[in-house]
Formats: C-alpha cells, structure tokens, sequence
C-alpha cells in the first residue's frame, strides 16, 4: 500500500517563444510574401502562416512581425519600381498600372494572412494596418518615385490634351491611375489625388481654355462661341465620369466656367454684329437662350446681360419718344410702342422664360423711357380713343379688346395718371356728346380696365358721365312730351336735343357763352324751364363749346345736310341774313372765343365741305382782315356732310393751360393727403411725412419733394400743422 | 453774512440773472434769490411768479418802494390817451417814449410794449397799460425809467430774446397773416445787429429774390434759430432739416456768392 500522494496539479506553463524561434517564424512568413510576390501563392498553406502570424503576435513579437513586413514590402516595391520607370514613354504607365493591380492582390493575400496582427498589434501600436501599410509603401516607393511621378504627370496630362484635341486615348488606364490608384494612396483622404494630379491637372485645364477661348474669340461670332463653349463644357463634364474623381467635377466647372464665358462675357456681349444688340434687333430668340443659359452659370452673367439689354431699350425707347418727328404722327408713336413691347415681351418669355432679374430691368427701362416724354399720357389717351370710335374698319371687338389690354399695360408704367385722366376725360366727353363711341359696351369694359389698374377712385367721376348721358335720355323723353302739350310750335322748326352733365364729372365747364340766333336761344329756355320746374335749386349753363347741330342747307345744285358744331352752326347761320361778313364781323356778331372761331371756321373753309370761301394767301390760317361769303358752287356726292372738329392734339398753349390744372389740382391733393396723414398721427417728424405723403400719392403722380414742403408751411400757416417747441423738424396735427 | 454766503455760492450767470431780475421787479436780493431759485434761474418764470404773486414762501413784499398806486397809473394813462378813445395812439407813444428821454428807435420802446403785454404796434388799450404797469410795478415816468436797465439786460438772455423776437412779428404785422417785407428788415437790423454773418446777405437775398413778398410767421420764427445754428460756410445745414423754403433758397442763393469770395 502506498502513503497517500498529494496529486498537485501544476498550472499551464506559458511557453515562451524564444528569439530563435521567433525569428525562425518570422522566415518563413516572409519567404511566403515573396512568394506571393512571385505570383506564386498556391503553394503555401494559409493556415500555417495564419498561425505562424498568430503565434508572433501572442508572444510579443508583434514588432519584429510588423517590421519585417515592412521591410519586405519594401525591397520588392523598389524592384518593381524599376520595372515602371524603365518602360519607355507612355508604357510607363501600362507598367505602373500592372504594378498596382499586382500590388494590390498580393496585399489583400498577405493582410488575410497577417489578420491576427491587424486587429491586435496595429491597435495596440497605433500603426497602420496591414494594407495601408502597403498603400503607403506603394506610395512612397512607386508612386512618388522622384523617377516616376512627374513623368506620370506629364504622360495623364499631355493624353488629356490629346483627348481634347480629338484624339482618342487610352481612358480606362487614365481612369485605373489617377482616378483609382492615387485616391487610393491617400489613404484615408484624397491629398495624393489631389496634390499630384487634380491641382496640376486645374491649372492646365485652365490654361488650355485660356488659349483656346482667346484664339476663338478672335475670329468667331458670338454664336458660334457659345456654342463651342457649351460643346467644351459638355466635354469636360463628361470627362470627369470617364476617368476623373467625382469630387473634381465642382472644380473643374468652375474652372472651365471661368476660362470660357466669365473672362469673355464683356466682349462676347459687345461684339458688333453678333452680340447682344444685334440678337435683339433681328430677334435671334435661340441665341439670346443660348447666353442666358451660358452666362447663367457664372456670377453676374445674367447681370451683364441685364445691363446691356437694358442700355439698348433705353436708348431706343428714348430716341423713339423723344423724336420730333414721330411726335407728330401720335397714334403711330404709340403703336410703335406697343410693337416694341410686344417684341420685348416675346424674347422675355422665348429665351428668358420670364426670369425676374430680365423682367425687372426691362419693367423699369420702359417706364422710364415713357415718362421721358410729358406728352405720354395724352398720346396714349389718344390712342384709346381711336380705338373706341365708331367706324373702326376690318378690326373685330376681340382683337381691339386685346389691344386695349396691351395699352394698359404701357398705361402702367405712367408716372403721371393724373394727366391721363385729365385726358381721358375730355376725349371720353368728346366720344359721348358727339355720340362717336362704338357702343356703350366697350366703353364700359375700358372703364373695368382702369379701375381694375386704379382703383374705384380714379373711374368714379367717367362712370357718372355715363350716368349723365343716360338722365339725359329720361330727361329729353319728357321734355319732348311737354313740347308736345305746347303744340307743335312751341320749338318753331328746330329738334332740340340736351344733354344735362353734372359739373364735377366732367372736364372743366366753359364759362364763356357765345351769341346764339334767336331761334335757337327760345329753344334753349323752353327746356331751361322745363328742367328747372323738375329739378328745384339747380343752375344750368349752357355750354356752346361743346354741342353739335345739323343743318339743312340750300346750295347752288342741291340741297345738303351739315353736321356741324354749335360754334359752326352760329357762324353759319350769319349767312342766312346776307352772302358776306368780315372776320371782324363774325367776331363780334358770334363772342366766340377768338382760338376757337380761327378754328372753325379753317374746318369750314379749307377742309373737303368748302362751305364758305375766305380770302388771304395762307388757306389755314385766318387773318384779320380775311372775308367770309358762302359758297353757293359747293358740290359733293354725299347728302350729309360733316364738318366736325375731331379730338384733336392740343396746341402748346392749351397744353400748358392743362398742365396748370393739373398743378393746381396736385397742390390740393398733396394738402389733402397732409392732412390725412397728420390727423391720424398726430405729430410726425418732417423726413416721414415727405416719404409718407409721396407714397400715398404714388399711384396717381409723383409728388415734387419741395411742393410738398411748400404744401407743408402753407399748412402752418394756416394753422393746420404747427412746428413743435422742442424740435422744429417735427409737425403736430392742430386740431 | 448769511446773505453773503448765499452770494458767494452763486455763479456768474446766476449772478447777472438776479441782477436783471431786481433791476425789473424792484426786488431786493434776498427775495430775488428765492424767485430765481424757485423758478429753477429762468428769468422768465421768475418775473412771472413775481408779478402774479404765485410764491407761497415769502410774503409779499411791502416797502413802500414798491406799493403801486392805481390812481396815479390812471392819471398817467389819461395824459397820453387818445382824446376820445381809451387807448394810446401814435401821439400817446411818442409822448411816453421822450418822457422817458428815449430814442424813439430805441428797441427799449418794443420792450416795454413787450412788457406792457401790448398786442399790436398800433395803439395800447387802457387795459394793457393798466395791467402792465401794476405789473412792472411802476406809477410813474420815474418809475418806468429806472426799469430800463433791467429791460436791456433781458436781451442778453436767449430764451427771453426768443420770446422777444417771436412777440414782435405779431405785434409789427397788422392786420394781415404776413409781416411786410420792409417792415422785418427793419426790425432785424434792430434786433439782429452783429447776431450773425449771413444778415447783410440776407437782406441783399430778400432784395433781389423775394421782393414784394411778405414774411411769414413761420419764416420769421426760425431766422432766428438759423443764424444761430448755422456757421458761417453753411458747412453744417441740413438740406433735409425741414427748413422754410425761404431759408432753403437763401442757402442756395448765398452759397455761391460765398465761394466767390
């Protein structure tokens, strides 16, 4: 029998790996990459040198490992480096590429191999792992090779310039090689590709353009460029899918962009027959597009654009208004006009698709230029009346519906609107009373038009003239039942017909009455009684400047109806009593304003119904001592003859006289608009009101700053508004 | 030496201050002090507290300097008024103003107007003198003269100036809104002597823009605030200081001239 045994069991003795051992290890991990190096991995057992790797690392010879690999990879990528750069001309490049496939493979074997080592050494070192070991191998050995690297520069380099020039390249080896290979090599960001080929290859790009784009310039319209410039840009775009890193694309566009429309856009927009100007005086929509989509690549290409088209409609907007010759034919002043924006509006929209920047400018160019012009809103009512009279031959409603719109849209960029209703309004009164308008219809649309634009204000007093027109129908239905109580005598053998307006609607009354026969003045009062015993506390003025007559005249061959003016008709009438009068005589016999009677009595003497006869040189001007006497030969082929005075172009002395009023009446409102402004807020300072007040008037004029100021102190004079104590630059309201 | 030491403890223009305000008043120091202090030194107010009896302190003062006989202001009256009207006319005030051995240039004679409470240049009711005199505390020619000084001295003051100035365009205008063009020459020859570069050019602007036309209120009030404000180049005008227009177009008037020169 044996005592008792202790059995003790021992620990696990940690084996440790002596350096002989280690190192013989190490030897054969590192015969094994040369074999891989070799191309010949199939003969090694991975799972040896996995655990050979494994076994290093666990006994602390992880640096020995790392090291080693290190300079194993090192010694081989110098040899291969010879075989890059001693390939000759652009096979260094095919050499490099093969190189870096190779590479590649072999450390994706080795890194599989020498796992263990990346996840436990390399973290615990804070080296890089086995792979970017390799990269950075690579790198330093190959890729930058002072042997290798500038030429590989100049080889991508001068194939791109090749491929630019036409030629077709090798793009998959650009693309392997700087595209692949050197963002590799940055490891763990893009500073290889960036520092050895994007940066050159930018500044090459650009000087390529520069020239490129200079030498075209010279010697190509503008059209032409642009198009090369968009096929170059095209190109380039697709260059950087073909072989280049997306993150070059920003870059190289602005770059591309730069050399090729941002240094030319200033003479491409000034070139003589192919620039801007020529391109909007024939209308080339398509290269007008072509440049907004160019230009709009590059900061202030759309604002170059701008800056020209803007001088070009300026100049021609000026030179159109401002001529003294076309002033004279208004209607076709004010046509133009539309042309010239329906030409604007259109390449606006073709080739601009109304961008704001381009409708802006084009906005503020034709107000100013129409403004240019004081006359601008008499021609402009001008033309609307041509429009709204009768007899507007081969035009249908819709057409002259759709020009009015046009026309409204230049009554837009009207500053002064006062002056326009002022206008307006006499031509309007003119179209009534003569009973010229197309038809009650239009004129009503017109008015929607402005009020739409204007606001229930402005179109309030024409909306009464219309009101008037219609009492004035009520009213003579029953005047002419009371004449028919009377008996038929009552009116002798005249048709009396009135129009009764109340004075605020329309334009300024005539206070002068001229000498009507006596015939016509019983007339006159029998309806002045009439309408009175209806309308208690009215006062009625005759106004003989504006009324019409029809005469039945006996000549020579035949007899002729006349359709004449009031003032006509007295003249007239004269020569019932004998065949001849002076001028003097009329005058007297007649009050009629002296402007007025020269007028009328040209209508009667020099146009086609040569109802009288006169002597003097001049046929359309009448002089003091010219006579008068009617002519009994007068022949025409119509029955009715009409002599009527149409709306005309004022004389420059009637023109100020309007342009009187209208000061006068900006004075009131301005004082009104004063006055609004402080009763609401009691106490303002002198710079707001100012701004205040033009605002609120905006809309009809624009209010002169000093007017204003006059406005202001006549107000405190009057001691609406007093100056505060404390600060004289502020007003307070007085109750 | 209580009194001294409230002296001592004023300063220049307070010192003048009270000065002006004894010569007017007829005050001696120690109630003048309180008036002044009350009234915060504004002389203006001083004198009005004074003259409506308003501070509640000190009592009212009674030397016989300064009692006010109504009769004798009566008598007065009656020896410059009109013969059959109760106010001064033009005599009247000619006969006031050599009494008082004045110039009748003399801009004291629109002080006492001023004084008076007046309202226009042509006449003065009794009213007006009545009250006034009581208020200046005067019965007689006597009286009235030794108050002069202390009307002078109210010149120097700028607020009473100003409230001088503006007086004078409603007294001198008459019956219209606007004070006749040569008429404000005149009193700004008087009233502006020496107060500003620009006046001679002023007057040459008036004469050669704007003449015939009457001066407005409003015109007049700020002239003064103008000269006052504005340095001899017109450097520091504001364009957009919410001027009269008259002012305005005088700058643009003077301006090139003064370049010319």
């Amino acid at each position: 029998m044996n005592k008792k045994s202790k059995i003790t069991i021992k620990p696990f003795r940690h084996v440790q790996m002596s350096e002989e051992y280690a190192d013989k290890t190490w030897q054969l991990i590192h015969r094994a990459i040369v074999e891989i190096h070799k191309q010949n991995a199939s003969g090694l057992s991975f799972e040896e040198l996995y655990r050979n790797g494994y076994n290093m690392v666990l006994h602390q010879y992880g640096d020995l490992l790392y090291k080693g690999l290190k300079s194993t990879l090192q010694t081989h990528l110098e040899e291969e480096s010879k075989k890059v750069y001693g390939a000759i001309d652009e096979n260094m490049m095919t050499e490099l590429d093969k190189a870096w496939a190779s590479h590649k493979v072999c450390m994706l074997l080795i890194r599989d191999i020498l796992t263990y080592m990346d996840r436990k050494y390399v973290q615990d070192n804070n080296q890089p792992t086995v792979y970017n070991l390799g990269l950075i191998q690579f790198r330093e050995n190959i890729a930058r090779n002072p042997r290798i690297k500038d030429r590989l520069l100049n080889l991508s380099l001068g194939m791109i310039e090749r491929e630019r020039k036409g030629e077709p390249i090798n793009r998959g080896l650009l693309k392997s090689i700087n595209a692949q290979m050197l963002v590799d090599l940055g490891v763990n960001g893009r500073s290889v590709y960036e520092e050895d080929f994007e940066k050159p290859f930018l500044a090459n790009t650009s000087t390529f353009y520069k020239l490129e784009s200079d030498e075209f310039i010279a010697s190509n319209t503008c059209s032409d460029y642009m198009k090369k410039a968009e096929e170059r840009i095209k190109e380039e775009m697709e260059r950087v899918t073909h072989y280049l890193d997306p993150s070059t694309e920003p870059k190289l566009k602005e770059t591309v962009e730069r050399e090729l429309i941002s240094t030319h856009m200033k003479t491409l927009s000034e070139m003589e027959q192919s620039g801007i100007i020529s391109m909007l005086q024939d209308d080339k929509v398509e290269d007008l597009k072509r440049m907004y989509h160019l230009f709009g690549r590059v900061a202030q290409g759309h604002a170059i654009m701008c800056d020209h088209i803007g001088k070009y409609v300026r100049n021609t907007g000026r030179a159109l208004i401002m001529d003294e010759e076309k002033q004279k034919d208004h209607l076709q002043l004010i046509q133009s006009l539309l042309e010239m924006k329906d030409k604007f509006d259109h390449i606006l929209l073709a080739a601009f698709n109304n961008d704001k920047m381009f409708s802006q400018t084009l906005n503020q160019v034709f107000e100013y230029f129409i403004n240019l012009n004081p006359k601008s809103p008499e021609f402009i009512s001008l033309f609307i009346d041509e429009k709204l009279k009768k007899g507007l031959k081969g035009v249908s409603e819709e057409e002259v519906d759709i020009t009015l719109d046009k026309v409204m849209m230049l009554f837009r960029f009207l500053q002064e609107k006062d002056v326009f209703e002022k206008y307006y309004k006499q031509h309007l009164a003119k179209r009534l009373l003569l009973g010229r308008s197309v038809s009650d219809d239009v004129e009503q649309n017109m008015i929607s038009k402005l009020k739409a634009e204007c606001g229930f204000q402005f179109t309030s007093k024409l909306v009464g003239m219309f009101t008037d027109m219609k009492l004035s129908t009520d009213t003579m239905e029953g005047f002419k039942n009371h004449v028919k109580e009377l008996g038929d005598s009552a009116l002798g053998n005249i048709d009396l017909n009135v129009y009764v307006l109340t004075t605020g609607f329309w334009p300024t009354p005539s206070t002068v009455v001229c000498n009507l026969p006596a015939e016509v003045t019983k007339c006159c009062e029998l309806f002045k009684k009439f309408y009175l015993s209806k309308h208690n506390g009215r006062r009625l003025h005759w106004q003989t400047n504006m009324g019409t007559a029809e005469l039945r005249a006996v000549f020579a061959n035949k007899k002729h109806e006349l359709s004449v003016s009031t003032y006509q008709m007295v003249i007239l009438l004269l020569f019932n009593e004998r065949n001849e009068f002076t001028y003097k005589e009329i005058h007297e016999a007649t009050n009629i304003p002296v402007n007025e009677l020269k007028r009328n009595l040209v209508a009667l003497t020099a146009g086609k119904a040569k109802i009288l006869e006169k002597t003097g040189a001049d046929a359309k001007k009448v002089e003091e001592e010219d006579v008068f006497s009617f002519n009994s030969k007068f022949k025409s082929k119509l029955f009715k003859i009409k002599v009527l005075v149409v709306a005309q172009k004022e004389t420059e002395p009637e023109r100020s006289e309007t342009r009187e009023k209208v000061d006068e009446e900006r004075r009131h409102q301005i004082e009104a608009s004063i006055v609004r402004i402080m009763k609401s807020r009691k106490t303002m300072e002198h710079s707001n009101l100012i701004s205040e007040c033009t605002q609120q008037l905006s809309s009809r004029f624009m209010p002169n700053p000093l007017v204003i100021k006059k406005r202001i102190e006549s107000l405190i004079e009057r001691e609406y508004l007093e100056r505060s104590k404390q600060d004289r630059k502020v007003y307070n309201y007085l109750a | 030496r209580k009194r001294e030491a409230k002296m001592n403890k004023l300063n220049g223009k307070q010192k003048d201050l009270l000065e002006q305000f004894q010569g007017i008043s007829g005050t001696n120091a120690n109630l003048g002090l309180e008036f002044m202090k009350n009234s915060e030194w504004n002389l203006e107010v001083a004198l009005n507290n004074f003259f409506n009896n308003s501070i509640p302190s000190s009592p009212p003062s009674s030397s016989s300097k300064d009692k006010v006989d109504a009769k004798k202001i009566r008598e007065l009256f009656a020896s410059l008024q009109e013969k059959d009207e109760e106010k001064i006319g033009e005599e009247g005030m000619n006969k006031l103003v050599s009494s008082l051995g004045l110039d009748p240039d003399d801009v004291v004679v629109f002080l006492l107007s001023w004084q008076l409470g007046a309202k226009n240049m042509e006449e003065i009711t009794k009213e007006e003198f009545t009250q006034g005199m009581t208020q200046l505390r005067c019965d007689s020619f006597k009286k009235l003269k030794e108050r002069i000084p202390g009307l002078r001295a109210l010149l120097a003051d700028s607020k009473s100036f100003k409230d001088f100035y503006q007086w004078i365009f409603d007294y001198s205008k008459g019956t219209q809104k606007c004070l006749d063009g040569d008429m404000a020459v005149e009193l700004w020859k008087m009233l502006l002597k020496d107060k500003s570069p620009h006046l001679e050019l002023w007057f040459q602007y008036l004469k050669e823009e704007q003449k015939g036309r009457g001066i407005s209120k409003d015109t007049w009030n700020l002239l003064l605030d103008f000269f006052r404000s504005t340095n001899s180049d017109f450097s520091n005008y504001d364009a957009d200081g919410a001027w009269p227009t008259m002012i305005d177009s005088f700058v643009d008037f003077a301006r090139p001239k003064l370049k010319a020169k």
